[in-house]
């Protein structure tokens, strides 16, 4: 053998031995030529057993008489069937499973013996893949199908949009929300159908996303309808970028706020007609003080009106003295008038407003009336007031929750002895808060009863509603503070609220 | 006798001056006080006194004031004056021993009858307390035999059992008789009698038994 035979037979033994294909061969007599490692882990035969028991062992026992017929014909001159075209076989393994492989077999005569090969390459990884293939396309179809159910059934609006905002699809809740048909809508603009003076804002937030090439955002817009309406809706952009599409899709989903708005709308003006009615209420209750209060000044009037008249009858009096008459008559008018002012700048409903203000000013301003109240009950009321308790709130509001406490005081104290008809009106201010604290001498309030207290219809009243603390503590909750009493010292109740403090707004 | 002040108490100032100014065009006298607590501070003298006193005031109220007064012992004719819807608390302060109520707005001759029913009655209250000292001090004049003479005379008993019961001539009797008449400025023996009745229960004196 020439060195390159013999170089040759070595590349030949390696192919054999690595190669991914069964390779087997053998001559005319069935003689086992080659049997390579991958044929053994193929079939899971040894060299040995094949030798031994012949290479129709590898077929299913149904082809192996075909198979004996077909070699013995071709042998005797007969026609090619298989060699030199190949064709796709069952195969059997030693264990008794099949598989499929494609075979194909060549002929060739070496030194007047006919060699026959055959390779074979094991279908069953192939076909594996391809059931999982066919598996998930139809998957995927399923999918497909549940999506756009979903997306067109779904009772959020969904748009999506070319990058430039040119309507693609639009679901059946889009029709439902604006009125119009989808034919209206594929091939417009999208921002066409957002309020004029919202369209810069939604065609900003695409230009975002579509830079960002990712991410979310999220607003409220009016969107027009179809009969010139607008629909309030909480609308979520999103863009889609598809590796292989050069232009992203913007995806906008649209939820429908209007009847929630109108809702909280409601609830809102519910909340201010109570907070409105519990203020009536506290007039009401104060009403004998007005009355008595309005009664003073009246009375005075009476008695300067009268002593003038008969001054005026005595020939001794000076002209001095019955001008001097007159202006205390007018003062005491004045006085009279000041006071319907005070009670009427409290009981207007006026609507919430929140701005910048000082809780001391609060307390200034209603003091005339806390003062009214509580010099007919007979108490002392006294305040204590911080500079600089700037809060950002609803000054009626606060003024009525001041007033509740106040209210609450004069009752615990009333019907008490003199030293202990004493109510402080007082306001902290430190870093973080206001405070405000009504403090009484009254019995106090039992640590069970505390707990409860701010619920609604809790009271410890014999003729009380339970309302009025409740609502000063929604009032408080709007405003972002804590409410609470706590025992004062060395006896009574502290009725206390805590607001954020701000800065004081800049003069201009 | 002095001339008659009216103490008015009231909080509210206006009231306060407009009452003075009626008041001092009938001529009366007055003085003011913001509260119930200033007038005890202020006035020093104890005797009788006719008070206009706002029943609903802060701190001492007017019924405490009255009750205070009882407990000092001081003769207060007090005309209270009361808002609206206040009876219940006027009824107090009568059952209490008030002269008057008046009812803010009042008309201001009602004011001035009320003020000057209580005037009188504290001048009453004086005349009788003059009366009880100008006889008690007639009284501590008689000797002791006098005295025992008055006791027995006031009581009814005849000139000679007098005589025997003081062992004394009958004579003696009529001269100490005579003498108390003199001195207790009595004319009739019913005038005696009185005064024996009054020196007996001259203790106890106020307001409400005359």
């Amino acid at each position: 053998m020439s060195v390159d035979n013999k170089i040759r037979l070595a590349m030949l033994q390696a192919v054999l031995r690595h190669a991914a294909d069964g390779i087997i061969s053998i001559d005319e007599y069935h003689t086992l030529i080659t049997y390579n490692n991958a044929a053994e882990h193929m079939f899971g035969y040894s060299t040995e057993e094949i030798r031994a028991g012949g290479i129709d062992m590898l077929m299913p026992e149904r082809d192996r008489r075909h198979h004996s017929a077909h070699v013995k014909a071709y042998l005797h001159g007969g026609p090619r069937r298989i060699i030199g075209t190949g064709r796709r076989v069952c195969c059997q393994h030693k264990n008794g499973t099949t598989f499929r492989a494609d075979l194909s077999i060549s002929e060739a005569r070496v030194e007047g013996r006919r060699v026959f090969t055959a390779i074979f390459r094991d279908l069953t990884a192939r076909d594996a893949l391809q059931a999982q293939v066919e598996t998930l396309g139809a998957d995927l179809a399923h999918s497909n199908q549940e999506l756009q159910t979903i997306l067109r059934y779904a009772p959020i609006g969904i748009v999506t949009m070319s990058g430039r905002g040119r309507i693609i699809t639009v679901n059946r809740a889009v029709s439902g929300m604006t009125g119009y048909d989808t034919a209206d809508l594929v091939g417009r603009n999208a921002l066409r159908f957002v309020h004029t003076d919202e369209q810069r804002q939604m065609g900003a937030s695409f230009e975002r996303l579509i830079g960002d090439g990712h991410g979310y955002s999220s607003s409220i817009h009016r969107i027009r309808c179809f009969d010139g309406s607008y629909a309030n809706a909480r609308t979520y952009n999103a863009v889609l970028a598809v590796d292989d599409v050069a232009q992203p899709i913007l995806i906008c989903m649209l939820q429908d706020i209007s009847a929630e708005l109108a809702r909280d709308e409601e609830l809102k003006l519910q909340r201010e007609r109570l907070a409105h009615m519990a203020r009536l209420t506290q007039m009401g209750e104060m009403a004998a003080g007005l009355a008595h209060e309005l009664n003073q000044p009246l009375a005075a009037i009476a008695n300067f009106a009268a002593a003038g008249e008969r001054l005026s009858r005595q020939p001794t009096t000076e002209t001095e003295t019955l001008v001097d008459v007159f202006a205390r008559i007018r003062s005491q008018a004045e006085r009279a008038g000041q006071i319907v002012r005070n009670t009427r700048q409290l009981t207007r409903g006026r609507e919430t407003q929140k701005r910048s203000c000082e809780v001391t000013a609060i307390v200034d301003e209603l003091l005339p009336l806390l003062k009214v109240d509580s010099r007919y009950s007979q108490i002392s009321v006294t305040t204590e007031c911080a500079d600089d308790t700037w809060v950002y709130a609803d000054a009626v509001q606060i003024e009525q929750v001041i007033l509740n406490f106040f209210r609450n005081a004069v009752d615990a104290v009333r019907e008490l002895a003199e030293e202990r008809r004493q109510i402080v009106i007082r306001t902290l201010s430190d870093l973080p808060a206001v405070t405000l604290e009504v403090e009484d001498r009254g019995p106090g309030v039992s640590s069970s009863l505390a707990k409860t207290l701010f619920e609604p219809f809790v009271t410890d009243k014999l003729d009380g509603m339970g309302m009025g603390l409740s609502i000063s503590k929604t009032i408080i909750d709007s405003h972002d503070g804590d409410i609470g009493v706590k025992p004062a010292k060395p006896q009574g109740a502290i009725f206390w609220f805590r607001l954020p403090r701000i800065d004081p707004p800049q003069r201009e | 006798m002095s001339t008659p002040i009216v103490h008015v108490i009231d909080d509210d100032e206006a009231i306060r001056d407009s009452i003075a100014l009626l008041l001092s065009t009938v001529s009366i006298a007055c003085r003011t006080y913001a509260s119930a607590s200033d007038f005890l501070e202020r006035y020093a003298d104890a005797g009788s006194c006719c008070l206009v006193v706002d029943i609903r005031m802060p701190g001492m109220s007017g019924l405490e004031l009255q009750d205070e007064l009882k407990r000092r012992d001081i003769d207060a004719a007090i005309v209270f004056i009361t808002g609206h819807g206040e009876i219940d608390l006027a009824v107090r302060a009568m059952r209490n021993g008030a002269i008057d109520f008046v009812q803010k707005p009042f008309r201001d001759q009602q004011l001035l009858d009320s003020v000057n029913s209580a005037l009188a009655l504290v001048e009453k209250i004086a005349q009788r307390e003059d009366a009880t000292r100008a006889l008690g001090e007639r009284y501590a004049s008689l000797t002791p035999r006098e005295r025992e003479v008055m006791r027995l005379v006031a009581q009814g008993v005849a000139n000679k059992n007098i005589a025997y019961e003081l062992n004394v001539s009958q004579r003696t009797v009529e001269i100490h008789r005579s003498r108390v008449m003199h001195k207790m400025h009595a004319r009739t023996l019913a005038d005696l009698v009185r005064f024996d009745i009054e020196l007996s229960k001259s203790a106890g004196d106020a307001i409400g038994q005359g």
